[in-house]
């Protein structure tokens, strides 16, 4: 049980890094070309990064993972709602960037008011009717979110064909997967699933280290 | 759908500018214009940026004018390439 609880640490904190060295390249290109959607991505990633470092300390800290927090108490994720909740804003940044992007020059409010269809579908508001505790909940947020993020990852890729838009859409895909995998954790509070997310998870920030070898090596011929 | 060309953006004109010059070396304004396709106004306003920048340097020889890339001008170029290949991750042109 220690070994899984250090385990899943060791992955946070090490997709929390990623997260961040994403976010200061997005930070730094942005500051070279001026980009809404990049200045999108660097507070997500900076959220996200914050938000995996403060899942994989507490872990660390009290030593165990949320599952088996609730598992042991009934208060399922009380103690991780703000890394969940850092999580949840994180994505919301990233779709709301997107969706700039693919609804041309509406406004941030307007963009966002884009992703309601997709959040008040008949199927998930009879999930989140029996959803009621706010960590399940906001794992389900985060699921449609990053499915949306995914969706635009896929447009970006069919459009230019770059191998840097296919790394980047791996590593939404993988992380997509990795909350799928980590909502189903807490519905069946299950240790293994939830470890085998926050891996999937690390997985997808390893696409994301590879598009960020890979684009910091292009030099001019 | 196809979508509607974007104009070229101030940095695409610098990185075309000095790719030119760069692949080229020592260059005259004429090459510059028929290959980074700009007008001679816009072409005198940004090699005149460039050059103020250090990016290029100006020299003379008897035939006339011409440019040669400086070592802050290659590194904006691969600056550039790099910020190119990170935005393209995720569907930006610049």
């Amino acid at each position: 049980m220690i070994l899984s609880v250090i385990v899943n640490s060791i992955l946070n904190v090490l997709s929390a890094a990623v997260a961040l060295i994403v976010s200061y390249y997005a930070y730094k290109t942005n500051r070279l070309i001026g980009s809404q959607l990049l200045r999108f991505i660097s507070v997500g990633f900076l959220l996200l990064g914050v938000g995996l470092a403060t899942e994989g300390f507490t872990q660390a800290l009290i030593g165990f993972t949320p599952v088996q927090v609730a598992r042991f108490t009934g208060l399922e994720g009380s103690v991780f709602v703000i890394y969940v909740a850092l999580q949840l804003i994180a994505y919301l940044t990233f779709a709301t960037g997107y969706a700039l992007g693919a609804f041309g020059k509406a406004r941030p409010l307007e963009s966002a008011a884009a992703l309601l269809p997709a959040l008040t579908t008949p199927r998930v508001i009879r999930l989140l009717v029996f959803a009621i505790d706010i960590y399940v909940l906001a794992q389900l947020g985060i699921v449609v979110l990053l499915l949306f993020v995914v969706v635009q990852g896929f447009f970006v890729y069919s459009r230019n064909g770059s191998v840097f838009a296919l790394a980047v859409l791996s590593g939404f895909v993988l992380i997509l997967i990795a909350h799928v995998v980590l909502f189903l954790s807490v519905i069946y509070l299950s240790t293994d699933l939830y470890l085998l997310g926050t891996f999937v998870q690390f997985m997808g920030f390893l696409a994301l280290l590879f598009f960020l070898y890979r684009s910091s090596h292009v030099v001019s011929a | 759908m196809s979508q509607p060309e974007r104009p070229r953006s101030a940095l695409r004109i610098y990185l075309d500018i000095l790719e030119t010059v760069h692949q080229e070396g020592d260059t005259r304004p004429t090459r510059i214009l028929y290959r980074a396709n700009l007008s001679h106004d816009r072409l005198v306003r940004y090699m005149g940026e460039l050059v103020a920048k250090g990016l290029l340097q100006e020299k003379q020889d008897a035939d006339g004018r011409f440019y040669v890339l400086t070592p802050a001008g290659m590194g904006f170029i691969n600056e550039l390439r790099k910020a190119e290949a990170f935005v393209a991750g995720f569907g930006i042109n610049f």
